[in-house]
């Protein structure tokens, strides 16, 4: 388990991340979000020790990254945002050369060096120098480092950053083997990307902690009622009175209205978990106004993302 | 730390710079020799190795060009930071590796007294002392080279630093012959040392507020110093040279068969205290 406690890092005069506490729980897969220059790189730095914070804690298994770094950093794997390769090296070469550097007992040397190549997949170029080798691979490469000296943790800093869609698919389908296993933190903006891969999301904007959720609960949390989207053959102020009589029908906003057609589209909101869609469509049915289409509307994660770091900008404004 | 010594050498080996590094300075010892030993018939083979450190004004900045600078430019250094390994188990390592590639062509010469021997007599115990304190003197210049390599991601500049520095430290004895005896000369020349380190200040913080206390913790002192007692100031600058140059120390041994305790002292002081700084150098990254 990694508890990230009130971490602060100044540079010079910018402050990269601020109070930033968040817990991450064994076994699961966690993305950490945020737009460019939000403070992911930065947090994975100190949580990784490559970075000294300027403020807070960051505890291991228990073991605190600055007071016991061997120890804090025998529990994680890392695989920094440009992969950490020695291109005059071949995979294999690389890959014992940092087995020996983690420490990594010489009998399980080899073991564990072979593991690593068939978990990411490199057995087949584990003899070609590694600047010969292309992204993809190099990616893989990077990845197999960090699986090595059995670490609980798996950091990985965008590593789908720069890949074309094959190797892409490729990279988060080892990504979501690696969880079966093990604790993963995996960074990225494709917001697509953490919706898909991760179990648990924690969003960060211009340094702040803005959301620190499992996606279903941010999805619930920030969808509060339900929202319907209907297009509806009547005048507004008939389909509008329509729903207003219907119990649970909290708000109808007019959305669009084409007078050709004589149709209008309405949003309606209701109350939270409630279905209203069967009482809506026999009620417009008794008054002959005909329901052309019905959807349920729901903030997707990039709706999500937008919204909370928006927030954090206006009320940073506000507050400025 | 033997994980990074193996690589830093396999990289070495398996490199041109490795095998350059060694071919040149074995060339230019081989044709000292011939001048000195072969040609000119003189049995001191401690006079081809005065001969030759001349050639480590290029030699060891080129070796040690890549040490820190190299990581630095590839982001490898982070990679070693996230290592569960202490950083100056990262800078010996790469440090000793450089060293066992000056320490091959040193083994090497270790042949040349005896192929001398083959011609007449040779003092054997000075033939060879010269040779240790011939890797000895490598030894400094290779922590100094490695210090300055830690303080850019540029491999030209760290080059360029490193000749710079061997330059000053093997023309610091003839320097303090130059230099007048002076109060005056000397004042000047401690705070030309006070820049100097002022600049290397910058260059390993980017920072111009500690650049300018480096530069007013010395020069300040100084000036006090050298207002309240300028006589004390007489002289002592070049004495400074002549002390701090590690070629002055190994030229009294060579070539008049001087060698003191303080001498060696100071030599071994050099890895000592500039892997120090490597290491603080190194470290400074997490802070950044």
């Amino acid at each position: 388990m990694i508890e990230v406690q009130n971490l602060t890092k100044v540079y010079g005069q910018k402050t990269a991340v601020e109070n930033v506490s968040f817990k991450i729980r064994n076994g699961r897969i966690y993305g950490l979000l945020g737009p460019n220059g939000a403070g992911k790189s930065t947090t994975m730095n100190i949580m990784t020790g490559c970075l000294s914070p300027t403020e807070g804690t960051v505890l291991i298994n228990g073991y605190d990254i600055c007071d016991q770094p061997i120890e804090a950093k025998r529990q994680i794997g890392y695989l920094p945002e440009q992969p950490p390769l020695f291109i005059d090296m071949t995979p294999a070469e690389y890959l014992t050369f940092v087995a020996e550097a983690k420490g990594v007992s010489d009998d399980l040397i080899d073991r564990q060096v072979k593991e690593a190549m068939q978990v990411t997949d490199i057995l087949s170029v584990k003899d070609r120098l590694i600047r010969n080798l292309s992204k993809g691979y190099r990616q893989r490469v990077g990845i197999a480092q960090a699986v090595l000296g059995s670490p609980d943790i798996i950091i990985l800093d965008e590593p789908t950053v720069g890949l074309d869609p094959q190797q892409l698919t490729e990279i988060r389908a080892l990504v979501r083997k690696l969880g079966e296993k093990l604790t993963v933190i995996i960074s990225s903006h494709i917001l697509s990307e953490i919706a898909e891969l991760c179990d648990h999301v924690i969003i960060l904007s211009e340094g702040h902690v803005v959301a620190d959720d499992d996606m279903a609960e941010l999805e619930a949390r920030m969808n509060p009622e339900t929202t319907l989207r209907m297009t509806v053959k009547a005048d507004e102020a008939g389909a509008g009175a329509v729903l207003k009589s219907i119990e649970g029908v909290n708000t109808v906003t007019k959305l669009s209205e084409s007078e050709a057609d004589g149709t209008v589209t309405l949003q309606v909101t209701t109350a939270p978990d409630t279905d209203l869609r069967d009482e809506i469509f026999f009620a417009m049915a008794e008054r002959r106004y005909a329901v052309l289409s019905t959807e349920t509307v729901e903030q997707s994660l990039e709706e999500i993302f937008l919204s909370l770091t928006a927030k954090k900008s206006k009320s940073e404004e506000v507050h400025d | 730390m033997s994980a990074v010594y193996k690589r830093e050498l396999r990289a070495y080996m398996n490199n041109v710079y490795g095998w350059l590094f060694m071919a040149i300075l074995l060339l230019f010892t081989g044709y000292m020799m011939f001048q000195n030993n072969l040609y000119d018939g003189a049995p001191e083979f401690e006079l081809t190795l005065s001969g030759s450190q001349y050639a480590l004004l290029l030699l060891i900045p080129i070796l040690c060009m890549r040490s820190m600078a190299e990581d630095r430019h590839n982001k490898t250094d982070m990679f070693y930071l996230s290592l569960p390994m202490k950083t100056s188990s990262v800078v010996l390592g790469k440090y000793l590796a450089m060293l066992t590639v000056y320490a091959i062509p040193c083994v090497i010469l270790c042949v040349y007294p005896l192929v001398l021997g083959a011609f007449g007599p040779v003092n054997y115990l000075v033939a060879y002392l010269a040779i240790l304190l011939f890797l000895i003197l490598g030894a400094a210049l290779i922590a100094v080279c490695q210090f300055l390599s830690s303080l850019t991601d540029n491999l030209v500049i760290a080059a360029v630093l490193g000749v710079l520095a061997v330059a000053v430290l093997l023309f610091a004895p003839w320097l303090s012959y130059v230099i007048p005896l002076t109060a005056i000369a000397s004042f000047i020349g401690f705070v030309v040392l006070a820049l100097l380190l002022a600049g290397i200040a910058f260059l390993a913080t980017h920072n111009l507020n500690v650049t300018a206390i480096t530069a007013a913790v010395a020069v300040v002192p100084l000036s006090v110093i050298y207002i309240l007692s300028r006589s004390s100031f007489e002289g002592l600058f070049p004495s400074l040279l002549q002390f701090i140059s590690p070629f002055a120390h190994f030229a009294a041994f060579c070539q008049f068969g001087t060698f003191s305790v303080q001498s060696l002292i100071l030599l071994l002081s050099y890895p000592v205290l500039f892997v120090f700084l490597t290491v603080q150098s190194a470290d400074k990254k997490r802070w950044d």
